[in-house]
């Protein structure tokens, strides 16, 4: 593991008991700080992808090193809570009674002592403007804000790497708007997937291209997403501002996210 | 509104209505309003099966409750229009069974008529403070109780999970069923040969569920050794007040009959 990296793939494979494979001989470094958006089409291993980042799945083959584990494989009960992952519909990970208590599972089960979850959760609850939910009922809350919570679940661990799947999928356009300032202003590095190439276009300096569990390609996201062909080939179109005017063909050039994003750009290399 | 749909409202009311209230119930400590409530309970089935009218001053405990509870009073009598078809199937028998004649107030009829009644009343009070303290208190707060009064983290744990588990289940369900119905055209219920496929499939469904939560559980460094510490609680002397009273009520109540003592009175201020 070079210098810097915090998570590392090495030549990875997986596939779900019986069935082909999702990710195939995969290998990968993060580093750096800000956003790293990994994008393909449905089934391209995304969501496995950061599963197995997270140490929830273990892969059949290679390994995925972690910096803070002393570049052991990574294993969500030696290193709790330092990869935070964000699943993909926030029903999955909220499930206590109230939205503090549910932030407040992740500090304990760090082993923290009672004053310091508090001020864990009430960090997290504010960082995230959702104090006011502090005691309502998670299931009852809207999408948007359940997605803010879980969220918060995460926050409230710290993590040195925040895995997001899909985190502004069905989301209003305010609600959009208002996950992805809130993912920008986050500190940790964020590996972020998504189908929704306009927010990634927004929050992530680097991009990883998968296709069929194999990585297509990396680089900087203004250099992948002004590739139709390349993006074509991974069963995806460029960002709707950057396919311009159906009518007129006039192309918008919005300015790009990682130019506005100032330093500790993350990094990814294969 | 279908019946699924029915009771999805009503449990995810029970949190709702308990939500950032504040009434001096909530204030007290979780743990001192759940005490009192055991000992309404072990009071209220510690009694004979014959007695019914030396049950009837314990209706004040749930009557107290329901005034700090949200819970309208229409809204509890449809809760519990739900539970007594129940307690009758339970104790309807009894009257066949008991067929030995007793009188009260001048009127023979068979015992099991009491112990029937009797089973009734002590079902609804029941029923209606456990109803009345869940949403007054909210789950969140029973949760809380529990772990004040030392129940195992694991224990408590299992409890909250196995709410949010039948909660998922019925959720999935109405999915489940409201797709099915989109497509059934005309007909109207469930086909025979299709409940297999459909509680399959919600298997699955939930099994599925379950297995991302348990892995979004461990992600959170979720380990069963691993302690979870009682939640914070001074009691004061209010919360002291509350357990005191009540326990000394229950006591009372449950070692001289109330209600006779007061008939026994009234015959003789009104002699006539």
């Amino acid at each position: 593991m070079v210098n810097g990296v915090l998570l590392e793939a090495r030549g990875v494979s997986f596939a779900y008991p019986g069935g082909p494979k999702v990710i195939d001989n995969l290998s990968l470094s993060l580093s750096g700080r800000q956003s790293i958006g990994v994008v393909g089409a449905n089934g391209a291993g995304k969501s496995t992808l950061l599963l197995l980042l997270a140490g929830a799945l273990k892969p059949n083959s290679g390994e995925i090193v972690f910096a803070e584990a002393g570049r052991a494989p990574v294993n969500p009960a030696t290193t709790p809570g330092r990869i935070g992952l964000a699943f993909q519909n926030p029903d999955d990970q909220l499930f206590l009674p109230s939205v503090s208590e549910d932030v407040a599972f992740g500090p304990r089960n760090q082993g923290l002592a009672a004053t310091e979850v508090q001020e864990r959760v009430t960090t997290a609850l504010e960082e995230t403007g959702i104090g006011h939910l502090a005691r309502r009922p998670p299931f009852q809350l809207s999408g948007g804000e359940k997605r803010t919570a879980a969220l918060a679940s995460i926050l409230s661990l710290q993590p040195a790497v925040l895995l997001l799947d899909e985190p502004t999928a069905s989301l209003d356009p305010l609600a959009r708007r208002r996950a992805m300032r809130l993912l920008a202003s986050l500190e940790p590095l964020k590996i972020i997937t998504s189908h929704d190439l306009d927010m990634i276009w927004d929050t992530c300096q680097q991009v990883v291209v998968l296709k069929q569990g194999r990585i297509l390609t990396t680089g900087a996201t203004q250099d992948i997403f002004t590739q139709p062909e390349l993006l074509g080939e991974a069963g995806l179109e460029p960002p709707l501002r950057l396919q311009g005017c159906p009518r007129c063909g006039v192309a918008y050039s919005p300015p790009f996210a990682a130019d506005l994003a100032g330093e500790g750009v993350a990094a990814v290399s294969v | 509104m279908p019946i699924l749909q029915q009771c999805l409202t009503w449990l995810r009311d029970f949190d709702h209505l308990a939500d950032s209230r504040s009434t001096p119930l909530n204030r007290r400590q979780p743990a001192a309003v759940f005490l009192v409530a055991i000992a309404f309970l072990v009071t209220l089935m510690s009694f004979s099966r014959y007695q019914v009218a030396a049950l009837l001053p314990l209706a004040i405990y749930p009557a107290l409750l329901w005034g700090f509870s949200p819970l309208s009073l229409a809204r509890l009598a449809s809760f519990l229009l739900l539970v007594e078809p129940i307690i009758i199937c339970l104790g309807i028998l009894h009257p066949w069974l008991d067929t030995r004649p007793v009188t009260v107030a001048g009127f023979v009829f068979a015992q099991g008529w009491l112990v029937f009644l009797s089973l009734l009343v002590r079902g609804t009070l029941a029923t209606s403070s456990v109803l009345l303290l869940t949403t007054t208190l909210g789950l969140d707060g029973l949760w809380r109780g529990l772990r004040q009064l030392r129940v195992p983290a694991w224990l408590v744990l299992q409890m909250a999970l196995t709410y949010r588990y039948i909660l998922v289940l019925l959720e999935e369900t109405e999915r489940i069923l409201t797709a099915y119905r989109l497509r059934s055209g005309r007909r109207t219920g469930v086909r025979l040969g299709d409940w297999g496929s459909l509680a399959g499939g919600l298997f699955l469904r939930t099994y599925d569920r379950a297995g991302r939560v348990h892995q979004a559980m461990l992600l959170r460094g979720f380990a069963t050794h691993n302690p979870s510490p009682v939640p914070p609680g001074t009691w004061v002397a209010q919360d002291y007040l509350y357990v005191l009273l009540w326990f000394a009520f229950f006591a009372l109540v449950r070692t001289h009959d109330l209600p006779s003592w007061l008939g026994q009175s009234l015959e003789r201020i009104f002699p006539w």
